[in-house]
């Protein structure tokens, strides 16, 4: 009886010392296995399945196996994300956070593994978490939105703005390239400005409640084309569609058609297939080597109106994107 | 001796169950230990971006007025090499329009909602134009090509554009609205870009860093 007791106590403390070693083994050197990880906020948005889907196609084209992590706009998933990556011992990431400062951790924990890490399209409040950022010049492309926007609303008149997430630095720096301009206009009055968390739906929502108690605008500006499109559908529904100017920004599939059909008034065509074949080729150049990248790597946004919008209507849009 | 064993089984009975919640509590952790170094994560220092601007418009731009391109020669380049003459400005993002510093002396031959249109004299196959009202976006900022974003956090270097448009307004547009009438001679020196989007009508656009009247 003891000698089995012996073999089974020798046995239990085998299990629990691998286990422990198994949860210690920060700083040991990630070797790289030919698995590149794709961690993308939602795929309940067309946009960012352009993103994860273009970013996992390059890394399979270079080789790499690559699996896509949805997140679900959910900072709580993003983090068993990392923990099941990390645990599963993956040679990359490339990430697009939910959060710029409550994903710092994630992309931390990461790179205590040896595990490199680049953003796409969203940025991160640090400089030390990530290789490189491949962002979007979004300030610079939310200040063309608002020109064309004093251009065809005019320099008086009410107007709403519906912002996506708030703990995305995106969301302001489109708002503040929006305001730089627009904000010269006295006559122009924000009457409410809102979040609708980058979400159709809740944009629609939004949309209807405000018009309830501002019943007089005459411009929507949105954060994306999601809640550009349905602030629409809520001004469609109100019978106000042809009098309400509404602004998007991203550059959908649905918002391009949207604004050939003259549904909305613009939209910022952002390349998410060049922010994630930028990364994509980043980490394979790392995973060869190289160790010199630029930290923050902006990338142009154009103003798509119905004077240009051919230019990124298909085939077009496909040999530019 | 059945007593003794029954004594020994129960005892190695809690022995097990003790073991397995050990090695659960193990392989399924509650509660979660992790780093809070996130502060020591943070990005490039802050910076005072009005700060930055005056000194970047103080004592950056001047030194650069001698090296900057002449607009007829900017020109006489686009119209032969439109791709060769983009290594001549600086971008600072990728498939951004290049913005090239730009000076000479020019006849103002009209007056227009967007600016000053300008006669370089010579013939030019768009309109050359120095903005007169309101200055939004990158120009003065990418101008130099030296304030890039990697060394900034981002609000900081989207608000140096601002402050730059801000001290561009208040130190160079009212001499060139006060002064500028049609036939009247200009020297300028600006942040220039190719505005093409419309085919018909391209627009050399030139943000005044600095205008004089000989």
């Amino acid at each position: 009886m003891k000698a089995v007791r012996r073999i089974f106590l020798c046995s239990v403390l085998a299990v629990l010392g691998a286990a422990i070693l198994g949860g210690c083994d920060a700083g040991q050197e990630n070797k790289g296995n030919g698995r590149i990880a794709v961690v993308v906020s939602t795929l309940n948005n067309p946009w960012f399945v352009v993103l994860a889907n273009t970013a996992r196609d390059e890394a399979q084209r270079r080789g790499y196996q690559a699996t896509i992590f949805d997140s679900q706009n959910d900072p709580a998933r993003e983090a068993e994300h990392f923990e099941n990556i990390v645990a599963a011992g993956y040679a990359a990431i490339l990430f697009n956070p939910t959060d710029a400062n409550g994903s710092i951790a994630n992309a931390l924990r990461a790179k205590a593994k040896q595990i490199p890490v680049f953003t796409m399209d969203r940025e991160l409040n640090s400089t030390e978490a990530t290789v490189s950022q491949v962002l979007s010049d979004n300030y610079a492309g939310a200040v063309t939105v608002g020109q064309y926007f004093v251009e065809t609303v005019g320099q008086s008149g009410n107007y709403v703005e519906l912002l996506g997430l708030v703990s995305d630095n995106n969301t302001w720096n489109r708002s503040k390239g929006f305001h730089s301009v627009v904000d010269r206009f006295p006559g122009l009055k924000m009457v409410a400005q809102q979040s609708a968390e980058f979400d159709r739906t809740k944009a629609l929502e939004v949309m209807e409640t405000i018009l309830q108690a501002q019943p007089s605008i005459q411009a929507v500006f949105c954060g994306n084309d999601a809640m550009a499109l349905g602030a629409y559908q809520a001004l469609l529904g109100a019978g106000k569609a042809n009098s309400v100017k509404v602004f998007g920004f991203d550059g959908s599939d649905d918002a391009i058609h949207s604004v050939s059909e003259g549904r909305l008034s613009s939209t910022a065509m952002q390349y998410p297939k060049v922010m994630a074949r930028t990364v994509a080729e980043f980490a394979d150049r790392y995973l060869k080597g190289e160790r010199q990248f630029p930290q923050k790597v902006p990338v142009a946004v154009d103003l798509v109106t119905v004077h240009n919008v051919r230019r990124f209507s298909g085939d077009e849009r496909a040999a530019q994107n | 001796m059945s007593a003794l064993l029954r004594t020994e089984g129960a005892r190695f009975g809690r022995f097990l169950w003790l073991a397995a919640v050990l090695a659960v509590l193990v392989a399924f952790p509650p509660v979660h230990f992790r780093s809070t170094r996130v502060a020591d994560s943070a990005g490039p220092a802050r910076v005072s971006p009005r700060a930055f601007a005056e000194a970047f418009w103080e004592k950056t731009l001047p030194g650069r007025r001698s090296g900057a391109i002449e607009a007829t020669e900017l020109w006489r380049i686009v119209e032969q090499d439109p791709k060769g003459a983009s290594k001549l400005g600086h971008t600072s993002s990728i498939g951004g329009r290049p913005v090239f510093l730009v000076r000479g002396t020019a006849t103002v031959a009209k007056l227009g909602e967007q600016g000053v249109v300008l006669d370089l004299g010579t013939h030019t196959t768009g309109a050359t134009l120095l903005v007169s009202g309101p200055i939004f976006g990158n120009q003065l900022r990418d101008s130099t090509g030296v304030i890039r974003l990697q060394d900034f956090d981002s609000f900081d270097f989207n608000a140096i554009s601002a402050e730059l448009n801000r001290l561009a307004e208040e130190r160079v547009l009212p001499d060139l609205r006060k002064r500028a009438v049609i036939g009247a001679r200009v020297v300028f020196f600006g942040a220039a870009e190719i505005d093409d989007a419309s085919a018909e009508h391209v627009i050399l656009r030139i943000v005044p860093i600095a205008v004089g009247w000989p």
